[in-house]
């Protein structure tokens, strides 16, 4: 692809969105969220809740904490990138500060990686489950599977190197992809198993109290509702009405995201494996379960490649990346995911790890949003502020951070380690009250409101308009004394 | 001095845009600038909105956390 279109679109793509140039009413976001939100990560969060809750449990913890975070969230996104036309990382600028954001979209690319990573394992599992029930040779372990992985990391490569027109045509087929894969387990739940079989089966690796076992999936459920917030923006920037770009949120990352994730809770308590690709050819038999691994290797390729591809535009918006051609942009992007990919079958046995550290960096970011757009700035951004990298704009705080918000980031991720340990999905004592990201996202915005009337509001940093002329005023009135 | 005029003046090589972008780029803040200005911009969330928001808040989201407290806990 030409440098100079794919420097032309990383720009545009970061453009405001004029009211006229939208493209979503209600029902077309609603399609594009929904084929969004039915995907892989359905599956694969599915498969986690089940170490702990039964189906009936899964539902009402996946709605409860989606809707929860969902609603959070996109009170703070949606609406600030429906008003605007902007995406989520220009909208958050009057909260981190340029070069804080920055420093924020590396965090999340290297979060965007771990997906990444994860996808091409699910590949290499799904090629192994192909090749053991073909041949009854094991390869779904070790070195083989790696060797697989970084062959489906080097084709995504291609893919968003050589085919951003075709990976756009792409997108569109990932929905109903998995739209005929949950109709396939359906299918076989329902015919194969019954759902009676299904209401009655018992969770794969539970703790010894409902209560925790049923906060845990909570807790993973709200990690997934927030784990949306830096693709959120990019998308209400296109919607018509604020609407539009709100309410569509509910019905597929809570309500189809849900489908899908009971379905995969079903499955893994079907076939007692967590993980999506041991289900098919178990539940649906040599050639059904085969080619339902085929569309599954299938949109997996495709949604990596597209992940790829935005994180490459996305990374492409900073300057000095700017200058990198499109291959190295993205072959240094895949080349960290080779690398982490030695910890790829660690992490995909072990998901509850990106769900925890979504919920452990987004709902922080997502509920300062929320205090300072509606508390502080009185539901009003500025867009020269925020497109302004130098020193003069108003969102330069301090050398380009707002260190209040840094600091109460930082202290939400301690609060949150103390209360769960993401990486081994393991509750501490406090857990029990409510989960960790519930007791974060009061004590974040407490927290901010406080410190930001102290620290911000009151002294007229980062843009606050009216306290910066009653600064100004009353500062002209001591001058007059 | 135009509102155009002004944002190029005050914005001009600060943006991680290339000049050609740039004047596209200014081109669209100056027109949602004026949008907000005059009460055009595409409206926030209104009342009802939100009294949908915090009866779905309370009874699909905290409500079965409850409920599973008292049953469980």
């Amino acid at each position: 692809m030409a440098e100079a279109d794919i420097n032309s679109e990383a720009q545009s793509e970061s453009m405001p969105v004029l009211k006229s140039e939208r493209i979503y009413d209600f029902k077309d976001y609603t399609v594009v969220i929904t084929g969004f939100a039915c995907a892989a990560w359905c599956f694969i969060t599915g498969g986690t809740l089940a170490l702990y809750v039964g189906v009936q449990t899964a539902l009402v913890a996946s709605i409860a904490g989606n809707i929860i975070a969902v609603l959070l969230m996109s009170l703070a996104t949606q609406v600030i990138s429906g008003k605007y036309g902007v995406d989520a990382y220009t909208s958050v600028r009057g909260v981190l500060g340029g070069r804080g954001t920055k420093v924020f979209l590396i965090l999340m690319s290297i979060f965007v990686i771990a997906w990444l990573i994860i996808l091409c394992m699910m590949v290499a599992k799904a090629v192994g489950n192909i090749v053991l029930g073909f041949t009854g040779i094991d390869i779904t372990t070790g070195i083989p599977m790696f060797i697989v992985s970084v062959l489906a990391g080097a084709v995504c490569w291609l893919v968003a190197w050589k085919g951003p027109e075709l990976l756009k045509k792409l997108n569109i087929f990932v929905a109903p992809v998995f739209v005929i894969i949950l109709i396939f387990l359906f299918a076989v739940v329902s015919m194969n198993y019954g759902w009676d079989t299904v209401l009655s089966a018992e969770p794969l690796a539970p703790l010894d109290s409902e209560w925790l076992n049923f906060l845990i999936a909570f807790e993973l459920s709200m990690g997934a509702g927030f784990s949306w917030w830096p693709n959120m923006g990019g998308l209400a920037k296109l919607c018509k009405t604020t609407r539009a770009a709100y309410w569509p949120n509910i019905i597929g990352l809570v309500f189809a995201a849900t489908l899908g994730t009971v379905m995969g809770v079903a499955a893994s308590l079907l076939v007692n494996s967590s993980d999506p690709t041991a289900w098919m050819i178990p539940m649906g038999g040599l050639a059904l379960g085969t080619a339902a691994l085929v569309l599954v290797i299938a949109a997996d390729i495709t949604a990596c490649s597209v992940m790829l591809y935005n994180l490459g535009i996305g990374v492409k918006q900073v300057r000095s990346f700017l200058k990198l051609s499109w291959g190295k942009v993205t072959g240094l992007i895949t080349l960290i995911a080779f690398i982490g990919m030695i910890w790829a079958e660690p992490l995909y046995d072990s998901f509850y790890i990106i769900l925890g550290i979504s919920s452990m960096s987004c709902a922080p970011i997502a509920m300062m949003q929320l205090v300072d757009y509606y508390a502080f700035r009185k539901k009003h951004i500025s867009l020269r502020d925020a497109y302004n990298n130098s020193k003069s704009s108003k969102y330069y705080f301090w050398g380009g951070f707002n260190w209040v918000a840094i600091g109460v980031f930082a202290a939400a991720i301690v609060l949150y380690l103390l209360i769960f340990d993401p990486f081994l999905c393991v509750p501490q004592p406090a857990f029990v009250y409510c989960g960790a990201t519930a007791i974060v996202c009061v004590f974040v915005a407490v927290l901010y409101y406080v410190l930001g009337k102290l620290l911000l509001v009151k002294r007229g940093i980062g843009g606050f308009s009216e306290s910066a002329e009653k600064v100004s005023t009353e500062s002209v009135g001591e001058n007059n004394l | 001095m135009d509102d155009l005029q002004q944002i190029t003046a005050e914005l001009s090589g600060k943006t991680n845009f290339d000049a050609e972008h740039e004047g596209d780029l200014f081109e669209r803040i100056a027109i949602i600038e004026k949008q907000e200005a005059a009460g055009e911009l595409i409206p926030g969330l209104n009342k009802v909105d939100h009294i949908l928001i915090a009866a779905m808040f309370i009874v699909l989201g905290v409500l079965p956390v409850i409920w599973y407290a008292i049953t469980y806990a």
